[in-house]
């Protein structure tokens, strides 16, 4: 009786059980047809290729002699109809950046001011000859900003759906913008 | 009387070399808009509010109309309205059809099973119909 029902119990459990399969993170899956990480691996690759390659880059380096730019990320607008986080796909851009060595990036945001406020408590804590001073950051050559924007178009069970995610870089001393990377995506969902 | 002259001479020199300095402080940059100081001044004291949002998403998402999405939706709040006007039972509970009788002597009248029509006793509540 005791086995029995330890079986049925085991069947049970067993019937009821998640499965997860890892997956590799290049490999595409969509499941409900809304924004994914494939969706944001497409837009990564795009723009970490198109930004190193502009041409942007040669002019600044040939305009100051072989002076690498500098690059604060600024503010991401998601206008879209999903939550969307760009961290996702900025993060590789800043990566690109570190990786080539020919982009200097600096801190903007609440981190910068973190290190603002690690920097006060140095002034009273740490040791003189370890203690970092103030006002000598590296100010930025650009900034990087950008938009995701979607158009949605559906009837019935079927859905058209179109994100434009743009990323745009912009001289901050003159306002001029030197670099426009987009990515367009569009799906078909059927329910 | 030369030295008043070397005086006033030496006053009008140190003068305009201060103008001059001045005047380069102010405009150190060439064809810089001699008012960026009041533009200076606005975005120093906003900096930091206008700044926080660095490296973030700002999210501005709004709601796309999708037929099946707002199909679903009309069929759970209707769900939901059916739950509260039927005491908690759901939709294809016994308990959930109102009796079709109009007297108060008829099979479901208000002892509790199901909804009436017209006036009753106990559990009685109105039918917005099927």
């Amino acid at each position: 009786m005791t086995i029995a029902a330890i079986a049925v119990s085991g069947m049970m459990i067993t019937s009821c059980s998640r499965q997860v399969t890892r997956v590799n993170t290049d490999q595409a899956i969509d499941v409900s047809g809304n924004w994914n990480n494939t969706d944001s691996r497409l837009v990564a690759e795009e723009m970490t290729q198109t930004v190193l390659g502009g041409k942007w880059l040669s002019t600044h380096l040939e305009e100051k002699q072989g002076k690498r730019p500098v690059v604060v990320v600024g503010v991401v607008k998601n206008k879209s109809h999903e939550h969307i986080d760009a961290e996702t796909f900025v993060k590789d851009v800043e990566q690109s950046f570190i990786k080539s060595e020919r982009v200097r990036l600096v801190q903007g945001g609440k981190k910068r001011e973190e290190l603002r406020a690690e920097k006060a408590d140095q002034q009273d804590n740490a040791s003189v000859s370890t203690m970092k001073k103030f006002g000598l950051e590296n100010g930025a050559d650009y900034i990087l900003q950008g938009s995701i924007n979607s158009i949605v178009d559906s009837h019935k069970r079927k859905k058209v759906v179109y994100y434009q995610v743009n990323l745009e870089l912009t001289d901050i001393q003159t306002n001029e913008v030197v670099w426009i990377g987009d990515k367009k995506i569009a799906k078909y969902v059927k329910n | 009387m030369k030295t008043n002259w070397i005086f006033v001479w030496t006053c009008v020199a140190a003068l305009a070399y201060s103008s001059a300095g001045y005047a380069q402080k102010s405009d150190p940059v060439k064809d810089q808009n001699p008012r960026y100081q009041e533009s200076r001044a606005k975005y120093i004291e906003q900096a930091d509010s206008l700044n926080s949002t660095q490296g973030t998403t700002v999210q501005q998402t709004y709601k796309a109309y999708d037929w099946y999405e707002a199909r679903e939706e009309r069929r759970k709040l209707r769900r939901e309205r059916n739950y509260q006007l039927n005491n908690g039972y759901y939709y294809g509970s016994p308990y959930y059809y109102p009796s079709i009788s109009y007297d108060h002597y008829g099979f479901g009248r208000g002892f509790g099973y199901g909804g009436h029509i017209g006036y009753s006793w106990g559990n009685s509540r109105p039918w917005f119909g099927w």
